[in-house]
């Protein structure tokens, strides 16, 4: 049989039959049996606390998209200050350290310190006078940049005057402390031309203090008289026994010795 | 109390029909929030086969279907408080029922298994079209339906989630653009538009079964 003269079947018509499809009736009686259950325990199930706070939030929902932005320019906001607080902390340490390694403020503790042992020593040798005028300036007068060029070769001549084998053991400590003062200097002008990095190790390079490769005049003393006074006293070869009697002797007692015993020529002079 | 002029806005009924439907709801709908539980029943016997009907077109699921209705239900029974007449109660119903859908379907978007209701060929209108569209009878007309539902709704699932609301609210269910607008929240013509361009997909995909 053909289909033609028949009415025509849209999309429209299609659809249509979707509202055909409906459940049986026994369909109905299962959900109002279910839906009832489910009523109920809705009514004992314990809801969360944030859905009491959905009716007052509702209100806001037109103003949502403002909030939000504003929200997140808060949050900006205070993250940025965060971060400037925090680089505010570490910016004025910076200075200070950078302060620190300044030319003005390292070069005169480096001077300075170079300068002292010189002093010391300059009481035990003569020599050093000279060197002392001539590198010594005022110390309010901060040096230029061309007094190191000037004052190491001043340092070069003396430190190989001091160091020759024939000088005597304070010399040769003051040789030392020059050393380690050009040695310094040098690192100053060396940081001057680098980096703000090599700048910061000259710092803590400069650390080294000359007095500490220096022995105090206590000691000094002790080893000017230890060797023929104890050998005197102890009866003791002076190379065997005279550590272990400098050790022994308290410097108290060492000068009450001296002072007992006297030499000169061939005579020894003792004292009750 | 007229439904359709609540505090000062004048609600878009589609016909008096909807219009005298609405004013109705309202008398119930106060009957409940004045503590009269039991009046939300009616609402649910007068609703429930509507908004099913639209669950199990949007899901294809008929098991789906009937868990997303109840829940629709009970949420409107727990949000019954809130509703401030600012929409029919009919338009309030269907945008959860339609949310609840949506969320159903987002949330499954990997896994679709579809269970389909039967269609009712004693029904006038669908007799009418099975009889335009086929000579067969008896079995034959019974899997020559069937074929021709699971085929209507292969090409329903193809559309998106918002194309097939519009064509299930308006196609199905016969509501009019401006229900629809306000139940999906958007303009009129977002309704036309989308509404037109799932008719071109749907009328691709179906072309066999259709005649001029």
């Amino acid at each position: 049989m053909s289909l033609e003269g028949k009415k025509p079947v849209t999309l429209e018509d299609l659809l249509r039959l979707k509202r055909a499809e409906r459940p049986a009736p026994e369909f109905w009686e299962r959900f109002d049996r279910e839906l009832r259950a489910k009523q109920l325990a809705a009514l004992v199930q314990k809801r969360p606390w944030w859905r009491g706070l959905t009716p007052s939030l509702t209100g806001f929902r037109r103003y949502q998209i403002p909030l939000g932005a504003a929200a997140a320019l808060v949050i900006t906001f205070v993250t940025v200050r965060q971060q400037q607080s925090t680089s505010a902390t570490v910016a004025p340490a910076l200075p200070r350290q950078t302060q620190a390694l300044s030319t003005e403020e390292r070069s005169e503790p480096v001077r300075q310190s170079a300068l002292e042992p010189l002093e010391r020593s300059a009481r035990f040798h003569p020599q050093v006078d000279e060197t002392l005028a001539a590198v010594e300036a005022p110390v309010g007068v901060e040096p230029a940049r061309s007094d190191f060029s000037e004052v190491i070769p001043l340092f070069a001549g003396t430190i190989d005057a001091l160091s020759s084998d024939d000088a005597s053991p304070s010399a040769r400590y003051i040789a030392a402390n020059l050393a380690a003062a050009e040695s310094a200097s040098t690192r100053v002008l060396l940081g001057k031309i680098g980096a703000f990095e090599a700048r910061a190790i000259i710092a803590r390079n400069s650390a080294v203090e000359p007095l500490q490769q220096m022995a105090s005049p206590s000691e000094i003393r002790l080893a000017r008289y230890r060797s023929p006074l104890v050998a005197t006293i102890a009866g003791e070869p002076a190379d065997d026994t005279g550590e272990r009697m400098a050790r022994r002797l308290s410097e108290e007692r060492l000068y009450d010795q001296i002072s007992r015993i006297g030499a000169r020529g061939d005579r020894v002079r003792v004292r009750f | 109390m007229d439904a359709t002029k609540v505090l000062g806005k004048t609600l878009v009924v589609a016909s008096p029909e909807r219009r005298h439907e609405a004013d109705a709801d309202l008398v119930i709908v106060r009957r409940v929030q004045a503590g009269d539980v039991a009046a939300f029943d009616q609402l649910i016997t007068q609703y429930r086969e509507r908004v099913f009907g639209i669950v199990y077109n949007l899901t294809g699921n008929r098991e789906d279907a009937a868990d997303l209705t109840q829940d629709a239900f009970i949420k409107a029974f727990q949000s019954i408080h809130r509703f401030g007449g600012h929409s029919t109660f009919f338009t309030w119903l269907y945008r959860i029922a339609v949310n609840s859908s949506l969320s159903h379907l987002r949330r499954s978007r990997l896994r679709s298994f579809f269970s389909l209701e039967r269609i009712n060929t004693e029904d006038p209108v669908a007799r009418e079209i099975v009889v335009a569209l086929t000579d067969k009878t008896g079995v034959d007309r019974d899997a020559y339906v069937r074929e021709l539902q699971e085929k209507l709704n292969d090409a329903m699932q193809k559309l998106s989630i918002k194309h097939r609301t519009v064509v299930t609210l308006f196609e199905v269910d016969g509501l009019s653009h401006q229900e629809i607008a306000e139940i999906m929240h958007c303009s009129v013509g977002t309704v036309r538009s989308r509404l037109h361009y799932a008719k071109q997909l749907l009328q691709a995909e179906l072309q066999p079964y259709m005649r001029r």
